[in-house]
């Protein structure tokens, strides 16, 4: 137990990212492709994306470390915590009817545009084609969750394919780009 | 754009001292001046406003650092991140604002926290005596005003209120151009 616990952060983050993958195709395939799994397992499986999603941001302060002032160590922490907030609300009060009882919407637009900040320092730690691909994704994210809070304007249904789309390569960019980010941060080191 | 981005903290809290005096200002004359503004425009200055006081307290450690303890970082940290959430909570789900007493607490939390710093750093120059006591009225009236909420569940008469109001507008100038002056003399005197 002691070992799991204090493994090195580079071991932590990519099991966590992973997880993380993990998390985004099963709410992929329960919310999207509606293959409805049921209640306990979907509020769980929502808190370990919280979770997940928290260590990675708390890795990507160590891995980015050199090129960015100190008080980013005390930002990327207190945006996980935000997040974790985010999944602990979501889980203890979920959505009724398909209506959420608390509105976490500009939690994630703030989280999205963290993400794309964060990609004009990760060149050369991320691969182009994750750091592109979750750039892509954060874009969405910020128009799409901006809309909704600054404009009360959803995107159309008719849109999912395209959500689909973005939500695979935010999966992609952020899940398997961070591990292999740590990957050869680990062969490297 | 990637200086921008990774720009010193003493920058970083003097804009942010500068857009909070600002924001404040809008929403004093929007709140006067009984002006309607769209729901999507006040939730974006709600959200400039919620995130120019995070980096104000983030900022706020680093520009003590020298006089207090190494913890007081996790402290900040933790303070920033209510507010963070708060914020973003109340502009995304109104049902919990503090007209509602949802968020009251996080209202009293910060202020008596800030009302312990300005006390904690007096004597130190780091902030100008002006801006400590307008700082320190700003705060006991927060203190007050939320403190009568949550513990009392008293509002405070409309009578009184503009004591409140003139309280709020000593912590902008306190916290907000304090800051301002306080990062200028900093950097103006540090090599970092």
């Amino acid at each position: 137990m002691k070992d799991f616990v204090t493994q090195p952060l580079s071991q932590q983050a990519k099991s966590q990212s992973l997880v993380f993958i993990f998390c985004n195709i099963y709410q992929i395939a329960n919310n999207v492709l509606e293959f409805d799994v049921g209640g306990p397992i979907s509020l769980i499986v929502n808190l370990l994306w919280g979770m997940s999603l928290s260590i990675i941001i708390i890795g990507n302060y160590e891995l980015t470390k050199d090129r960015v002032p100190d008080f980013w160590r005390t930002g990327s922490g207190i945006l996980a915590t935000v997040i974790l907030m985010a999944a602990f609300l979501e889980t203890a009060n979920p959505p009724i009817d398909g209506e959420p009882q608390i509105d976490t919407t500009l939690i994630y637009f703030f989280f999205l545009l963290n993400l794309v900040f964060g990609h004009f320092i990760s060149e050369g730690i991320y691969k182009n084609v994750y750091r592109y691909l979750t750039l892509a994704a954060a874009i969405f994210g910020v128009f799409a969750t901006g809309a909704d809070v600054f404009f009360d304007y959803e995107l159309p249904e008719t849109l999912q394919p395209l959500f689909i789309l973005i939500f695979l390569g935010f999966t992609i960019g952020v899940g398997y780009g961070n591990y292999d980010a740590w990957k050869n941060y680990e062969e490297t080191n | 754009m990637k200086t921008f981005f990774t720009q010193p903290i003493g920058q970083l809290g003097r804009q942010n001292s500068l857009g909070f005096v600002g924001i404040n200002v809008v929403l004093l004359v929007v709140g006067f001046g009984e002006i309607d503004v769209p729901i999507g425009l006040g939730n974006f200055v709600n959200f400039l406003w919620g995130f120019s006081l995070f980096s104000i307290i983030l900022a706020g450690y680093y520009l003590v650092k020298d006089q207090v303890p190494d913890y007081w970082r996790e402290a900040s940290a933790i303070l920033g991140g209510v507010i963070l959430v708060g914020t973003l909570l109340e502009i995304s789900s109104p049902e919990y604002n503090s007209d509602n007493g949802g968020f009251a607490p996080m209202y009293f939390l910060w202020a008596f926290n800030s009302l312990i710093y300005v006390f904690t750093m007096r004597g130190t120059g780091i902030f100008r005596p002006v801006y400590e006591y307008l700082s320190i009225f700003g705060y006991i009236s927060i203190i007050i005003w939320s403190g009568a909420d949550v513990f009392f569940d008293y509002a405070i008469p409309e009578s009184i209120q503009p004591i409140f109001g003139i309280g709020w507008i000593a912590m902008v100038i306190g916290l907000g151009y304090g800051s301002y002056v306080a990062w200028g003399d900093k950097l103006a005197t540090s090599t970092e």
